[in-house]
């Protein structure tokens, strides 16, 4: 066929790849007829993005069709053979997800699929009569498919800017609420006025937004360009810029409070807190290459002993102030640290992070344990922890507590910092490059990696202490091993190694989710997606930092460097 | 012992299962002077040298370094009472520059704490400086100055040889190993390394444990030579006597039969360079 094109380009038409266009379109149109067995898509269908006009449920659907001919336009075959592919293939994933709702009909699924039913068929037909709205739905997905395609053949200056602006547009529908919060009330209110109604953006609205994106976009796009051209002129030019970057990140996440509400200081305060312990598992993972998933044991441990030292409780041993019992807390994991990083001394690679995972499971299963119970409350935990204060000012709100969080982090972030450019830190990346040639050199490698343990659950600890506090109280059942593989994700998700990367990491899969907690359990289908997809395209992470990214770069193969000999001159 | 024997070993064994890549390795090594250990494909030097380093074990025997016996310590003990090593692949922290590649080979001698990094007291300012500093004068001697900055990957072949000597010698060893550190090179940048091996020895004053596959650096370089073959110390000596030996030849022939005549030629070209 790609021979056929050489030859005659004028009758590209003709040589589609008619098989594989098909087998494109219906791959795609079964993940649009999974969305919809699995009730995504009627879930979806309740939300607006543009009122009216457009459902977040459509948008998929629409999304879905759009890289259906996106993936089957082949950008070698000329743009009139893609797009006529693209157009093909979009319909074909189209009809496929239509006939889903003539099926449902007839023959009834729901006893399998709860999901299909009467108000599944009617919104696949888009509210139209059986046949008419497969027609629709086939032109829907035809057009989804053409602009896919052509969207293959944008140059990247463009299509950048275009796929930005589309997701601004959608995240301003989708957060509509907290976005109309932060515009009433302000000098802003007329811009909330054009642009949005009170269930959501106006047509005229979402126009106004994609447009000012992709303007927006496109003069970022170019100054970044720029700015690229200009760093690699000059070799060492951005280690100034990473530090305005952690400045920005650092001024956003002070100022982000402002948008008001206690259910934002809430979101916020848990997205501190995982910064914090971000901040502490990078120093393992990031700095010393020491994977770990038992990270949330000393979150455990930081949490209890701030509850035990400080609760108005039976269970409480003393009653001190917080001040004096947080550090207390924090020597505590770091005990727990050392002693959990002695079992994994000799534990490599994949095997420690099963090794973790099983002494982090340790912890909680001895909280809810039977013996600890008379110590530590069982299952119904401990209660009444009281809330900090300085200089008698009270820090009750979540929003506080968030102000706590984020001058702890940045005290963590600063040693974090200070510790990677140190002897101890340059030992931690030999270990993690090469252990038998770091000893070699004479590293200790159970001591820098007892001090990675250490130091990391210090980190921990002092989130669990204030996690005490968040909450007033502790049970086993906060400790669970999601939390360190939450950590652990929004470390590689921000970037292995990175500071601004644990900030960023921690906001993007914390603080969106907890936004989003109305789509219940599919917000994980959200943070699978989005990890897949971060694998596939950014595996360096949002904001890596260098070291590692010339590590993972190295890993997959793409050295700078020419092969290097072995052959031996005879 | 005699007193200027820096390295001894007894009877060293190591078994990879059943193949017995050491067998009862006697060595000396006397202080100062470049010992090369020679061998053809798999005759277990490398393995040899992972012993002496205590990256494996031993089976069994003993081996003595600088009056302390070091079969069993840990491998960075070894390092400590100043032994250091390369590799015969190039193990450099290649995502790293070539500034901090002697950093860390500089572990052993810097005094900072953590604690102090964390404080950034001026106690560790000054380490820091002075480890620089240092890291400066030892790219300077290895002929790298200016590169300090060069990520190591992308450093030219030759130059990383060196930087992983810079970054072994960096830990200030007594004894230095060095697994073929000309593999890959071409004669102009052999015979440079055969210049620096020498300024090695005589300037920074550490003894030198080669292996070394061409015979025309181990004549001009050795002051003795160890010949193993099958894992068994097959012949030693002066640099002369071991060319000439029947065993070594044989050794390097392979059994006659078996060895089509064109690599007999060349191992008798390789013998004779
Ligand atoms: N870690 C190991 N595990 C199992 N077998 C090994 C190991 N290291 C080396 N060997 C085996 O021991 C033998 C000696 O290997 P060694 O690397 O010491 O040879 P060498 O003399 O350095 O050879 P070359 O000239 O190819 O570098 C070989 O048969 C090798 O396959
Ligand atoms: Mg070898």
């Amino acid at each position: 066929m790609s021979i056929a094109i050489l030859k005659a380009p004028s009758v590209s038409v003709a040589s589609v790849d008619v098989a594989r266009t098909l087998r494109m379109g219906l791959l795609l149109g079964g993940v649009g007829v999974y969305l919809a067995a699995v009730g995504i898509l009627a879930m979806f269908n309740e939300r607006w993005i543009i009122v009216g006009l457009l459902t977040l449920g459509y948008g998929v659907l629409g999304l879905v069709y759009l890289v259906a001919g996106m993936i089957s336009a082949r950008r070698g075959a000329g743009l009139m053979t893609a797009l006529a592919s693209g157009i093909l293939s979009g319909a074909i994933a189209g009809l496929t997800v239509s006939v889903l709702g003539l099926v449902i009909g007839p023959f009834s699924l729901q006893s399998v699929f709860t999901q299909l039913n009467g108000k599944l068929a009617d919104s696949l037909a888009l509210g139209l009569a059986p046949l008419s709205g497969l027609l629709v739905m086939l032109g829907i997905g035809a057009v989804c498919g053409a602009i896919g395609a052509i969207l293959r053949f944008t140059p990247l200056t463009v299509r950048r800017p275009l796929v930005i602006a589309a997701l601004v547009t959608v995240t301003a529908g989708l957060f509509q609420e907290l976005i109309q919060i932060m515009l009433q009330d302000g000098p802003l209110t007329p811009v909330q006025d054009l642009i949005y109604e009170w269930e959501g953006l106006t047509a005229q609205g979402a126009a106004i937004v994609f447009v000012v994106a992709f303007i927006l976009a496109l003069i970022g796009v170019q100054i970044s360009r720029r700015r690229a051209r200009a760093a690699a002129a000059k070799a060492n030019a951005d280690s100034g810029q990473s530090l305005t970057k952690m400045g920005m990140i650092f001024l956003v996440l002070v100022l982000l409070p402002l948008m008001g509400g206690n259910y934002i200081g809430q979101v916020l305060l848990l997205v501190g807190l995982y910064i914090l312990m971000g901040m502490g598992l990078n120093l393992e993972v990031g700095l010393a290459g020491l994977l770990d998933l038992g990270f949330v044991g000393f979150f455990a441990v930081g949490a209890y002993v701030t509850a035990l030292l400080t609760a108005n409780h039976p269970m409480a041993i003393l009653h001190l102030n917080f001040w004096v019992a947080m550090p207390i807390a924090v020597l505590a994991s770091v005990v727990v640290g050392v002693l959990f990083g002695i079992p994994v001394l000799g534990v490599r690679g994949d095997y420690l992070a099963v090794a973790t995972m099983g002494l982090g499971e340790i912890v909680r299963v001895l909280v809810v344990s039977d013996a600890a119970k008379p110590l530590l409350g069982g299952p119904l935990g401990i209660t009444q922890v009281p809330k900090p204060a300085i200089f008698g000012y009270g820090l009750t709100t979540p929003i506080q507590l968030y102000y706590l969080t984020l001058v702890a982090s940045l005290v963590a972030g600063l040693i974090a910092w200070r510790l990677e450019g140190s002897r101890l830190g340059r030992a931690w990346m030999a270990l993690r490059d090469d252990e038998d040639v770091a000893a070699a050199l004479g590293i200790d490698r159970i001591e820098c990696k007892l001090l990675a343990y250490g130091l990391g659950a210090a980190f921990a600890g002092l989130a669990g202490s204030i996690f005490a506090v968040m909450l007033a109280s502790v049970y086993p059942s906060s400790f669970q091993l999601v939390v360190s593989i939450n950590v652990l994700a929004l470390i590689i998700v921000g970037g292995m190694g990175s500071l601004p990367g644990v900030a960023i990491g921690s906001l993007v899969l914390i603080g969106l989710p907890e936004l989003l907690r109305e789509f219940g359990e599919y917000r994980y289908l959200f943070y699978g997606v989005a990890l897949i997809f971060m694998m596939q395209f950014r595996p360096e992470g949002l904001m890596p930092s260098k070291v590692r990214k010339r590590e993972l770069h190295a890993a997959m193969g793409e050295t700078s460097e020419p092969a290097v000999p072995t052959a031996r001159a005879a | 012992m005699a007193h200027d024997t820096i390295l001894l070993t007894n009877k060293v064994c190591c078994n990879f299962g059943g193949l017995k890549a050491l067998s009862d390795l006697d060595l000396e090594i006397i202080e100062n002077s470049i010992h090369s250990l020679i061998g053809p494909n798999g005759a277990g030097k490398t393995t040899a040298f992972n012993v002496i380093s205590q990256n494996i074990k031993p089976t069994s025997g003993e081996i003595w370094f600088r009056g302390a016996r070091i079969d069993g310590v840990k491998p960075h003990q070894v390092a400590e009472i100043g032994m250091s090593r390369t590799y015969q692949n190039i193990r450099l922290f290649a995502n790293v520059t070539a500034i901090e590649n002697i950093l860390v080979g500089m572990h052993l001698h810097l005094r900072s704490t953590w604690w102090g990094s964390i404080f950034n007291t001026p106690a560790t300012r000054a380490d820091e400086k002075r480890a620089h500093d240092e890291a400066l004068r030892l790219l300077e001697f290895v002929d790298l100055k200016g590169r300090g900055d060069i990520i190591a990957r992308n450093l030219p072949y030759g130059d990383q040889r060196r930087l992983e000597i810079a970054r072994a010698l960096a830990a200030q060893p007594k004894l230095l190993l060095l697994d073929e550190p000309t593999a890959g090179m071409n004669p102009h940048e052999i015979s440079d390394m055969m210049d620096f091996i020498r300024k090695v020895r005589d300037e920074v004053g550490v003894t030198i444990l080669l292996i070394e596959h061409q015979m025309r650096i181990v004549m001009a370089l050795s002051d003795k030579v160890t010949v193993l073959d099958h894992g068994q110390k097959i012949a030693e000596g002066l640099p002369k006597e071991v060319q000439g030996n029947p065993a070594v030849i044989e050794a390097y022939l392979g059994s006659g039969k078996l060895v089509p005549k064109k690599a007999r030629d060349a191992a008798r070209a390789t013998l004779n360079a």
